[in-house]
C-alpha cells in the first residue's frame, strides 16, 4: 500500500506525466498515468496551479483543456543546469545524483542481482 | 584514580584516537545501521570529531603562547608560571599550529568550493516556475538541487522511459534527499573531513547513507521496495543503451549502486543499539575529553594570572 504524497510531490509527478507524453493531456489523461488512485479534482487544481505559475500550457480541447510542459523560463533553467553539467561543475559530486555510471563489474554484478528481466 | 590526577598528556590524545577509530569503524559500522540514523550518527559524530582535535590543537598552541612574555601580558599571566606548569615542548606546539593552520586553510578550501558549486546549480535552476526542472537529454538521470525551494533536475530520457511508478520512485528518491536535508549532511562530513584527514572515509560512507535513506523512503511512497531496487538498476544500465557515455566523472562509487540493491532486495534493516552506540560514545568520549583538556589548561593559566595592582583595602585612598 503506497503512502500519501508529499504536497510538492504530486506537482512534480503532474508535469513528469505531461513532459512523459509526446502531446498535450487532458486532466483525466494525467490522473491514469499516475500511480495510486487520485481524484480528478486533485490533478486539475494542479494543473491550474502548474498554468498560474507558466510552468505549463493549455489548449482548448471540445469542451476541456490539454495541457503540456510550458519552455520559457523552465527551458531557460534547463539550458542553465545542461551546461553547468557539461562544464564539469560537478566533478566532484556536490549534487546527489540518483545513480552513478558503472563499470563494466559492477553492471554485470548488477545484472545478476537484479535477476532475469521480467 | 580520580580524574583531577589523569594526566593532561591523556586528555589531549584521546580525542586522536578516538577519530580515528570513528574513521575506520564508523564507515563499517554504517552500512549495518538503518540509513537515517547511520546519516545522523555519521554527520554529528564527524563533525564532534573534528571540533574536539582542533580543540585540543588550540590549547597546545595556547599553552605553549602562554610562555611568550608578550602573549602572557594579553592574559595577565606570569610566564614564568605558564613555563613551570607547561605541559607541552615547543616542537609540540610547532606541529600543533602547523596541524592548525593546514586544518583551516583544508576547510576554507573546500567549504568555498563546495559551496560554489551548490550555489552554482541552485541560481541555474532558480528561474524554473516549477519544482522539477527536465533537461533535454535522452540519457536517464536525477538530481537533487538544494534550495529553497529546492528543486529535482531530471531528463527527458528518464520520463520518456520509465513507466508511472518508476518515475514516482525516482521522485521520491530526490524528494528525499531534499526533505532531509541530506546536502547539509554530507557538507558536514566532507568539512570534518576536510579538518581531520582521520575521518577521510566518512563523507562516502555517509552518501551512501544518504542514497539508502532516500530509497527507503522512495520504497514506502511507492510500496514496493523491489520495484524501487528495479528502477535503481535500470538508472544505471540504460544510460549505454540510450545514449554515449557521459564523460563525467561521477561522484557516486559503482559499489554503492550494488550495495543499494542489494539493501533494497533483503528486509529493511533491523536496530543495532550496540552499533549505534559505538559510534556515539566514541563521539562524546572525544568531545568530553577535549573539554577537560580545556579544563585543565584554563586552570593552569588561571593560576599563572598576576594581579599586578594589588587589591585596594577599604577605607584607605
Amino acid at each position: 500500500m503506497a503512502r500519501r504524497r508529499a504536497p510538492g510531490a504530486l506537482e512534480a509527478e503532474v508535469l513528469a506525466a505531461l513532459w512523459a507524453a509526446d502531446r498535450s493531456l487532458t486532466p483525466e489523461e494525467v490522473r491514469r498515468q499516475l500511480p495510486g488512485e487520485l481524484a480528478y479534482t486533485t490533478v486539475m487544481t494542479i494543473l491550474v496551479r502548474l498554468h498560474e505559475k507558466r510552468a505549463v500550457r493549455r489548449e482548448a480541447l471540445g469542451r476541456a483543456y490539454a495541457y503540456a510542459p510550458l519552455l520559457d523560463e523552465a527551458g531557460l533553467s534547463a539550458r542553465r543546469m545542461q551546461a553547468l553539467l557539461e562544464g564539469g561543475a560537478d566533478r566532484d559530486g556536490v549534487l546527489s545524483r540518483f545513480v552513478a555510471s558503472l563499470d563494466e563489474n559492477s553492471r554485470s554484478a548488477l545484472r545478476k542481482a537484479l535477476g532475469p528481466e521480467p | 584514580m580520580s580524574i583531577d590526577r589523569v594526566p593532561l598528556a591523556v586528555w589531549v590524545s584521546v580525542p586522536l584516537v578516538a577519530a580515528a577509530l570513528f574513521g575506520a569503524l564508523g564507515p563499517l559500522i554504517a552500512r549495518r545501521l538503518a540509513p537515517r540514523r547511520a546519516t545522523w550518527l555519521l554527520s554529528v559524530g564527524s563533525l564532534l570529531m573534528a571540533a574536539s582535535t582542533a580543540v585540543v590543537l588550540m590549547l597546545v598552541v595556547l599553552s605553549a603562547a602562554g610562555t611568550v612574555p608578550a602573549v602572557a601580558g594579553l592574559g595577565h599571566w606570569s610566564w614564568q608560571r605558564v613555563e613551570a606548569g607547561q605541559h607541552f615542548g615547543e616542537g609540540m606546539a610547532a606541529v600543533a599550529l602547523v596541524a592548525l593552520a593546514a586544518q583551516s586553510v583544508s576547510a576554507v578550501h573546500t567549504g568555498w568550493q563546495r559551496g560554489q558549486g551548490l550555489v552554482a546549480a541552485w541560481i541555474a535552476c532558480r528561474s524554473s516556475p516549477a519544482q522539477l526542472v527536465v533537461l533535454p537529454d535522452a540519457r536517464p538521470a536525477a538530481f537533487a538541487v538544494p534550495g529553497w525551494p529546492g528543486r529535482i533536475v531530471t531528463t527527458r530520457g528518464l520520463l520518456e522511459n520509465f513507466c508511472p511508478a518508476e518515475r514516482r520512485a525516482v521522485l521520491a528518491h530526490e524528494q528525499a534527499h531534499l526533505d532531509g536535508h541530506h546536502d547539509l549532511h554530507v557538507t558536514g562530513a566532507v568539512l570534518a573531513a576536510a579538518v581531520n584527514p582521520l575521518l577521510r572515509a566518512v563523507p562516502g560512507a555517509l552518501r551512501l547513507a544518504t542514497e539508502r535513506w532516500a530509497d527507503e523512503a522512495a520504497a514506502s511512497a511507492i510500496g514496493d521496495r523491489a520495484l524501487v531496487a528495479a528502477t535503481i538498476g535500470r538508472a544505471a544500465l540504460e544510460p549505454e543503451r540510450l545514449g554515449p557515455r557521459s564523460s563525467q566523472a561521477m561522484g557516486v562509487a559503482g559499489s554503492d549502486v550494488e550495495a543499494r540493491v542489494a539493501a533494497l532486495l533483503r528486509c529493511p534493516a533491523a536496530r543495532r543499539p550496540l552499533l549505534e552506540a559505538i559510534l556515539a560514545v566514541l563521539a562524546l568520549t572525544a568531545i568530553g575529553a577535549s573539554m577537560l583538556a580545556a579544563h585543565d589548561i584554563g586552570e593552569m593559566l588561571q593560576a599563572a594570572i598576576v594581579h599586578v595592582h594589588p587589591p585596594a583595602v577599604a577605607g584607605i585612598p
